[in-house]
């Protein structure tokens, strides 16, 4: 059952508590995340087939606070003997160069619980060769739309994590499923390769991988334009996105921003900017990471935080940041729950779950007519944060324009969005009453990769295209 | 492997399991121990320390079989697993999975790589084993004097990364090696100015020993860069010569470093063909000479194999412009009937005959130090990326600039380059300092 937690962990969710009682002899404050995650990758194109254990991680990060700052040991074991012993001699090193900086770590009220995601079908229990039988199938539906086709890749992934918290007043544990997949299409015509993709993702099961006749036969419609698509003339434009791109710009322009390690660094020009407008009054944006079902979702963050949503921004005016325990402590605001880490090896920071605008009222295909002459993006690729100039990149992988509100069939591509992020923002006229969130792995620079999602309804804006 | 860490007795009771696994027609085991110091500051204040001590075993087992929708020839899966010591007691159980994942796949079939000579590589560094947090501390230490002496410029934060690698590798076919790698990883974050108008420089850098890290003019340049970028403005819009310099350089390679290789070629994503040109258009500038290198002297991806233990080389792949070979991983040799090369190792560009100073010369130029994310697309190869922040001449001066972008295709931009006669190395790139395209499109004002 993926709702239960594996007999190591489960072993050790009975010991923790007291290794970290043990380590609190020593230092001020302890804690300690156990945590495994395993699962199946499936890769199916023209030429391949693969079946694969996902990359598993197991291991244990104990963390003991000295008075001034965190230390941390990680190791990559359950066993609870051998970490019991290692707990205890790291503790009294750290405790050996305790100072009194009269700071004090919260620990949180009192909690036991358990947790965990609820799935239709569970990957486990469906069979692996079905899993993989259902990838073949949808790799012929793929082949099969155009003579121009010269490979499609479908891509599939399911993960399993569990983890086990534990302090002086915490302990908890969680099971969270992950499901995730990938279709892409490339088709060749003279000389020149063109390629799109759809993804399905989610903390569900299996059902979250069905994928209807129509967005295959829109998925080669898309190739088929982008193999005639030409270059954008940069200048500001009139823009309609879709939630994918809302989400993206959720994400990299202003989300990263608001990560409170980059306050106490001195990273962020938002900072600045608590209780102030930063965006039209239509603008609401939340990061939330007990959405159900969504891909960055869970029920507690990595240091013990119960999930809860976050409104970032009201109306326009910016709220409040994204903490982990440190930035909290340090910068004296309320904690959310977004410390988290990579694997147990890495270190943990403030970092996004689902983030997203919350939706409006406008009609999405009345924001498209609206335009009398501009673009629609409906997707982009990738984008890169730059919390400290507010600068934006976000690179869509086609443009369509628009002129007097109707499609004239012309595409452009690639098309990078690129300004300045408040004058963005506060160029918002209308908010559409939809609302989507896509998943996928967020770093922190260019590393510390997380499962998060992004989205939110269509958006009509201004932006400098090139 | 190591005597601290008990040596090779993992990776033997797995292989020695393998053998014996019904199924099992092939396998490919790597054992990787990894030891980990992590030192990282916010300001001048340390923000953590942390240790950490990882062993593993990358397990792939390769089962023969008949099509499963089809007849004809026995195919081959192939199926990787992950195994940690504690899954020992549950080795048979997880072996027979992998066997049957592998019994699913079919694909043409192709052998593994057998018994080689492997390379002797210098990859280890002496002086970062030493005492690895001691040596943390000091590069901190470095880093804090030497933004120290930088007027106008603070460290907002940094991370410091000693990491430890041992690497055992053997499969069925008898391929064997040891390998032992160290890397040096320093991220910071330096601040100009104050206030609203304040500017920031992130840099990151991987290094395999620390002499490769002069940490001095590292800060130097990029606080330079920190400066310049508080009285950065727009960059004039205009179609003409970019020089791009830096970090940037190595990204613009990606698509290159895809479409040289078997299994692009193998997957039909690639045009390019042997003997033809790389570049699209007619060649209006100098020619590329691309090459992998697996035996860079402290490269960050030199090594004395590859993963599947084929022996790290040298291999040049575009010679003056034209596709000379094509980088192969042991499997897509077979596929294509090509040398196995072993994956694709370090970025080595030759040099060109052009000084940097010349490059910058003309009053059109638009020189990029830094892109936020400069993101060609592997498959298409086109590009559009914001600047963080480049120089244009205005009224004889350099003057900073940072927004708008600069958009092109790689491929067509190779027919018209220019490659600096300096050169730089990154860890994993050794080539020329700055390259100069003579027609890109920069987006501004």
């Amino acid at each position: 059952m993926t709702t239960e937690l594996p007999p190591h962990l489960a072993r050790l969710r009975q010991v923790l508590p007291a290794i970290v009682g043990d380590m609190e002899r020593h230092v001020p404050y302890a804690s300690a995340l156990a945590m495994q995650s395993a699962g199946t990758t499936v890769r199916v194109n023209h030429r391949e087939q693969e079946v694969s254990q996902a990359e598993p991680s197991q291991g244990v990060v104990l963390t003991a606070f000295n008075g001034a700052y965190l230390e941390e040991l990680a190791l990559g074991t359950l066993d609870p003997d051998q970490i019991a012993r290692q707990a205890h001699a790291f503790a009294a090193t750290v405790g050996s160069r305790v100072v009194d900086e009269g700071v004090q770590i919260e620990p949180g009220a009192p909690l036991t619980a358990h947790y965990a995601t609820s799935c239709q079908q569970p990957p486990d229990d469906v069979p692996l060769a079905t899993r993989f039988d259902h990838c073949r199938d949808l790799h012929a539906r793929l082949a099969g739309g155009d003579e121009r086709i010269v490979n499609a890749t479908v891509n599939y992934g399911d993960r399993t994590e569990y983890k086990v918290f534990a302090n002086r007043t915490r302990c908890l544990s969680q099971a969270i499923v992950r499901i995730r997949l990938t279709l892409v299409v490339f088709m060749a015509q003279n000389g020149r390769t063109e390629y799109s993709w759809i993804t399905r993702d989610g903390t569900t099961g299996f059902e979250r991988t069905a994928v209807a006749e129509a967005e295959i036969a829109e998925l080669w419609d898309t190739v088929r334009m982008l193999l005639t698509a030409g270059r954008i003339e940069p200048g500001l434009y009139d823009v309609v996105t879709g939630p994918r791109m809302t989400g993206i710009i959720a994400h990299e322009a202003f989300g990263h921003g608001v990560e409170l390690d980059m306050f106490l660094k001195g990273r962020a020009r938002s900072q600045e900017y608590l209780g102030k407008p930063v965006a039209s009054p239509l603008v609401t944006m939340v990061d939330d990471p007990t959405v159900p079902g969504a891909y960055g979702s869970y029920f507690f963050d990595d240091e013990g935080q119960l999930a809860a949503p976050t409104v970032i921004i009201a109306d326009g005016v910016f709220q409040r940041g994204l903490s982990d325990l440190t930035a909290a402590t340090r910068l004296r605001v309320p904690r959310s729950a977004n410390g988290r880490r990579e694997s147990f090896a890495r270190k943990v920071y403030a970092r996004m779950s689902n983030t997203f605008f919350r939706p409006g009222d406008a009609d999405p295909a009345e924001m498209i007519r609206g335009l009398e002459y501009g673009f629609y993006l409906p997707e982009a690729s990738s984008g890169m944060e730059d919390p400290k100039g507010w600068g934006m990149q976000v690179t869509c992988p086609y443009a369509r324009e628009v002129r007097h509100g109707e499609f004239t069939g012309r595409v452009l591509a690639p098309v990078a969005v690129t300004g300045y992020v408040p004058e963005l923002l506060q160029s918002v006229t209308a908010v559409g009453h939809d609302l989507q969130l896509d998943g996928g792995h967020c770093g922190k620079g260019e590393k510390e990769f997380v499962p998060v999602s992004s989205g939110g309804p269509h958006l009509r804006m201004k932006a400098r295209l090139s | 492997m190591t005597e601290r860490d008990g040596g090779l007795e993992f990776l033997e009771q797995v292989t020695a399991r393998l053998a014996q696994t019904a199924g099992v027609d092939d396998w490919l085991a790597r054992q990787v121990e990894m030891t980990e110091h992590q030192f990282y500051l916010i300001g001048d204040a340390p923000e953590s320390v942390r240790t950490v001590h990882t062993t593993r075993l990358e397990v792939t087992v390769y089962n023969d079989h008949p099509p499963r929708r089809a007849t004809g020839e026995p195919v081959r899966g192939s199926a990787q697993v992950t195994l940690l010591p504690a899954d020992l007691p549950d080795l048979e159980a997880r072996l027979r999975d992998a066997v049957f994942m592998a019994s699913l796949a079919d694909n043409p079939r192709f052998s593994l790589p057998g018994p080689a000579e492997m390379p002797a590589v210098e990859t280890a560094d002496p002086a970062l084993l030493a005492d690895p947090p001691e040596m943390s501390r000091q590069v901190g230490t470095a880093l804090r004097r030497a933004v120290a002496a930088e007027p106008g410029v603070r460290l907002s934060s940094a991370e410091v990364f000693i990491r430890e690698r041992r690497l055992a590798l053997r499969n069925s076919r008898g391929a064997a090696g040891l390998h032992h790698g160290t890397n040096l990883v320093l991220d910071l974050v330096l601040m100009a100015g104050a206030g609203p108008a304040e500017a920031e420089r992130h840099i990151a850098v991987r290094r395999r020993r620390r002499a490769d890290l002069d940490i001095e003019m590292l800060v130097a340049r990029y606080a330079q860069q920190a400066r310049d970028s508080l009285r950065a403005v727009l960059p004039q819009g205009r179609t003409g010569p970019v020089v791009i310099s830096g970090e940037a350089l190595r990204e613009l390679f990606l698509p290159l470093l895809l479409h040289t290789g078997a299994q692009f070629h193998y997957q039909r994503l690639s045009p390019l063909r042997i003997g033809e040109p790389v570049f699209r258009g007619p060649l209006q500038g100098e020619a590329l000479t691309f090459i992998s290198d697996g035996r860079l002297p402290y490269g960050s991806r030199t090594a004395p194999f590859d993963d599947d233990g084929v022996p790290r080389q040298t291999t040049v792949l575009v010679r003056d412009g034209i596709l000379q070979s094509l980088w192969a991983e042991h499997r897509y040799a077979e596929y294509l009937n090509i040398p196995a090369t072993g994956s694709f190792a370090n970025v080595r560009l030759a040099p060109g005959a052009t000084p940097l100073a010349d490059l910058l010369a003309g009053d059109d130029v638009t020189h990029v130090v830094s892109f936020s994310w400069l993101n060609p697309d592997p498959v298409t190869g086109k590009f559009s990326g914001e600047i963080r922040l480049a120089y244009q001449r205005r009224n004889h001066e350099w003057t900073p600039v940072k927004g708008g972008a600069v958009s092109g295709d790689v491929f067509a931009a190779l027919a018209h380059a220019h490659f600096s006669a300096e050169t730089q190395f990154r860890g994993d790139y050794l080539g020329p300092e700055a390259i100069r395209f003579e027609e890109l499109v920069v987006a501004g004002e």
